[in-house]
């Protein structure tokens, strides 16, 4: 099992994803296991709060592709797809929110799982994943940033 | 709670920095923020079986282990695919 990191970045918006990261391969299905991630916004942030939310979903939508990179650079390339700035929403599983975080923009936040039993998880199987969202923001515009580390 | 096993810290530009504990749910695998002094129900329950926390959504519902759920999710895809219902 390798670590991979990916940034997902895009200027904030309530109707529009930050980014996903997915499962999608002809080669190997694998589920991805988020063991770490920090949310902030890189832009120049105003004392204004925004609503960060992590959702399951089962089809992946439109972005912009953006390749994970193997935290040890003598791993494969990873096989799970991610995606950032979403042009076509992905379809959001009702009632699987697994991460809710009320933030003000000036403000970063960072979790992460301290034991292997903690961490989020999505299933093998094709265009299941994990989308970030900002479905609340006191401002839109201003870009902002998750960075995700997960196993595969 | 002893060992949740998650940890959240927000940091802020213009003063210190705050932590948080939280766990996973071990029904429906979302994050939950530990309270501290807070009570185990209050947070959501125990679940017996599991030995584990759940958050208020899975709490009093009948054990259903994530690892389970995530079996199932990805047995009923290898049975579509095989059907050739999708890829």
């Amino acid at each position: 099992m390798a670590n991979y990191m990916v940034p997902l970045t895009r200027n904030l918006s309530t109707t529009a994803s930050v980014g996903v990261i997915y499962t999608t391969s002809a080669v190997a299905l694998r589920r991805i296991a988020i063991y770490d991630f920090t949310i902030g916004v890189q832009g120049t942030p105003a004392g204004l709060a925004n609503l960060w939310q992590l959702q399951r979903f089962t089809a992946a939508g439109t972005s912009t592709a953006v390749t994970p990179t193997p935290v040890d650079p003598g791993d494969p390339a990873a096989l799970t797809s991610a995606g950032q700035n979403n042009s076509v929403e992905p379809s959001y599983t009702a009632g699987t929110i697994l991460a809710s975080k009320a933030l003000n923009q000036q403000a970063t936040y960072r979790w992460f799982a301290g034991q292997p039993d903690q961490r989020l998880i999505a299933p093998a199987t094709n265009n299941n994943g994990i989308g970030v969202a900002t479905p609340t923001a006191g401002s839109v515009g201003v870009a902002a940033t998750i960075e995700i580390y997960y196993n595969e | 709670m002893r060992n949740p096993g998650g940890y959240g810290i927000t940091t802020y530009p213009d003063k210190k920095c705050e932590e948080e504990d939280t766990f996973t749910c071990c029904h429906c695998n979302s994050i939950v923020i530990v309270v501290p002094t807070a009570s185990a129900a209050s947070m959501g329950g125990w679940c017996a079986l599991c030995a584990q926390p759940v958050c208020q959504n899975c709490a009093g519902k009948e054990c259903f282990p994530f690892e389970k759920k995530l079996e199932q999710i990805e047995s009923r895809a290898r049975l579509f695919k095989s059907m050739g219902l999708s890829d």
